[in-house]
């Protein structure tokens, strides 16, 4: 009897959590390498190699994404009708510091872009952000600043849409596979990220996968980094005596000699 | 075999090519050298035009100004161009002066208008020098000609109000090493002047300080470079410490980069120097200061390409 009970409980939990699981995408089977990357002294940005099934039916949509977090931006505007200078500040909060998107074809080729609720493909995109970001002070105009926000990560290049860099293969029992070298820019900090790959079909999310991705410090940046914020002062005065030995020696290399009167 | 010519900057969060640093670093370098200025006006937007934080771009750029001007300083000093003297005094009133501007800054930025009157008084300063020592170079680049064609008159002029206040002033004393004598009050206090205004622009102050010293303490063109770079050194020196204390924001690397091309540069900018003439010097410098007051006009006037911007840099 209390056998039997138990065996319920476990079905009846199984099934809300079933339930629960189908309110949001299906889980897909990705595959991505490396999971981790080391910053060493050479570092220039690196690839990450995705690969994966979908349905025939289906396109892929892979993202690498920052965790959200809180930036103070100046503002520039007008003074006396034509001086353009910094006016006041702004603090967009929820903005990850890298967004890399990468799609098979045009937004639009992916489904009708009328529809914007949570499972829309809208959501996946530079332009979707746009809802989950907030700002401060919130009188201000959010969608212009917001347009300023992408037009300044697009020029450092931390925020990219990227077209048709994604390969399929060919079809198999309704599935075909894909790949994508991801490429992740040189301007990158220590951290923890995303690789999150949508399938979407008709303009909608039906299935998803998120793989954490590591990005650590090695070597001299790490140790130069390290110095830099636990030993503050000592930094500091390092680098000056660094930089007067470097002119010092510079200066006996270069002008020996030849610089006297 | 295959050379890796990018190099991670573990403050600045961004790889940048070395070799293209040290270009850089080269150039900025030679200016220093041939004028006697930091280069910070520089240097630092074109370290931000390539993706480095403007916070991270100023700091390190004034530790690499170290390394350039130590080089520089000993270029002038091995060809006796540099006023020990003179300079200890212009970096007494320039640390005095710069802590008085930090404070007006925060008046400024309490009043709410810090950023209109920087921008304003940066290009009215560099349009006033720039202007009077391009005239003045030019008309004496032209009256050298005509003495050489005429013999000198017999009955020299009358001293101005400004000579005559400045004999007037107490503590005079003999500068040899720039041939002047004058009062110990006059350096310490264009000193201060120069370092409040440094500070409220947010700059060195080498383009300040370098026609303070040729126009109002008369010191010889080539003394006023090998001076200035004396006294840039000790304001980085300590701008350094300074920011890598608080704000951890002195790339180590970068600066060590440009420190190589820009203590190379400094020292063929200190004989170009040498082989120029205290006008030719002059008007190029003017030149060179009016074209930054264009730029920085142009940056006032024409809509930017982008509304929002990270803190920090000149």
């Amino acid at each position: 009897m209390r056998r039997a009970r138990l065996i319920l409980w476990i079905m009846a939990i199984t099934g809300c959590l079933t339930l629960m699981g189908t309110s949001f995408t299906r889980a897909m089977d990705v595959t991505v390498r490396p999971q981790a990357f080391e910053i060493g002294t050479f570092y220039n940005g690196t690839t990450l190699n995705v690969e994966g099934r979908v349905g025939a039916d289906q396109d892929v949509v892979v993202r690498f994404v920052g965790v959200p977090a809180d930036l103070h931006l100046k503002m520039k505007g007008k003074v006396l009708g034509c001086l353009w200078m910094n006016r006041g500040s702004v603090d967009f909060q929820g903005v990850p510091n890298v967004f890399v998107v990468y799609l098979p074809k045009p937004w639009e080729a992916l489904g009708p872009a009328d529809s914007r609720d949570g499972e829309s493909i809208w959501h996946l995109g530079l332009e979707g952000l746009e809802s989950r970001v907030t700002l401060e002070p919130q009188d201000e105009d959010k969608h212009l600043l917001f347009r300023e926000l992408l037009k300044l990560k697009r020029k450092q290049r931390l925020y990219q849409e990227e077209m048709g860099s994604i390969r399929y293969g060919s079809e198999d029992q309704g599935q075909r596979t894909f790949q994508v070298s991801l490429k992740i820019p040189a301007r990158l900090t220590e951290g923890d990220y995303h690789l999150e790959v949508y399938a979407v079909s008709n303009g909608r999310v039906a299935e998803s996968a998120s793989v954490p991705i590591r990005a650590r410090l090695v070597g001299a940046p790490a140790f130069i980094k390290k110095m830099a914020y636990q030993h503050a002062l000592l930094h500091g005065v390092l680098a000056t005596l660094v930089a007067i030995f470097g002119g010092l020696l510079m200066g006996f290399l270069v002008g020996t000699g030849k610089g006297a009167h | 075999m295959h050379l890796p010519f990018y190099l991670y900057l573990p403050i600045a969060g961004n790889s940048v090519n070395m070799l293209f640093i040290l270009g850089l670093g080269g150039f900025v370098g030679l200016l220093s050298g041939i004028f006697g200025v930091g280069g910070g006006f520089l240097m630092t937007p074109l370290l931000i035009m390539i993706g480095i934080p403007p916070t991270v771009a100023a700091a390190s750029d004034s530790n690499q100004i170290v390394g350039a001007s130590t080089s520089g300083t000993i270029a002038h000093f091995r060809m006796g161009n540099v006023d020990f003297k003179m300079g200890f005094l212009l970096l007494l009133g320039g640390v005095t002066g710069g802590t008085v501007g930090v404070q007006i800054i925060k008046i400024l930025r309490h009043l709410g208008n810090a950023d209109f009157l920087i921008s304003v008084t940066y290009v009215l300063m560099l349009g006033i020098i720039g202007s009077y020592m391009f005239q003045e170079s030019y008309r004496s680049l032209r009256s050298s000609r005509a003495a050489q064609a005429a013999p000198a008159s017999a009955n020299p002029a009358r001293p101005s109000a400004y000579a005559r206040l400045v004999a007037s002033l107490p503590f005079q004393t003999e500068f040899p090493r720039s041939g002047v004598r004058m009062s110990l009050l006059m350096p310490l206090l264009l000193g201060i002047l120069v370092g409040i205004l440094a500070a409220i622009m947010g700059v060195g102050g080498g383009f300040i300080m370098v026609p303070v010293m040729v126009y109002l303490l008369r010191m010889p063109m080539h003394v006023v470079v090998g001076t200035s770079l004396f006294q840039i050194l000790f304001t980085c020196i300590d701008v350094t410490i300074m920011q890598s204390y608080t704000n951890h924001t002195v790339d180590f690397v970068l600066a060590f980069l440009l420190l190589l091309g820009s203590t190379a540069g400094a020292q063929v900018g200190a004989r170009i120097s040498k082989r120029l003439k205290g006008d030719q010097l002059k008007i190029i410098l003017a030149v060179l200061v009016l074209a930054v007051m264009v730029k920085m006009l142009l940056g006032l006037l024409l809509t930017p390409d982008v509304l929002v911007a990270e803190a920090g840099g000149h």
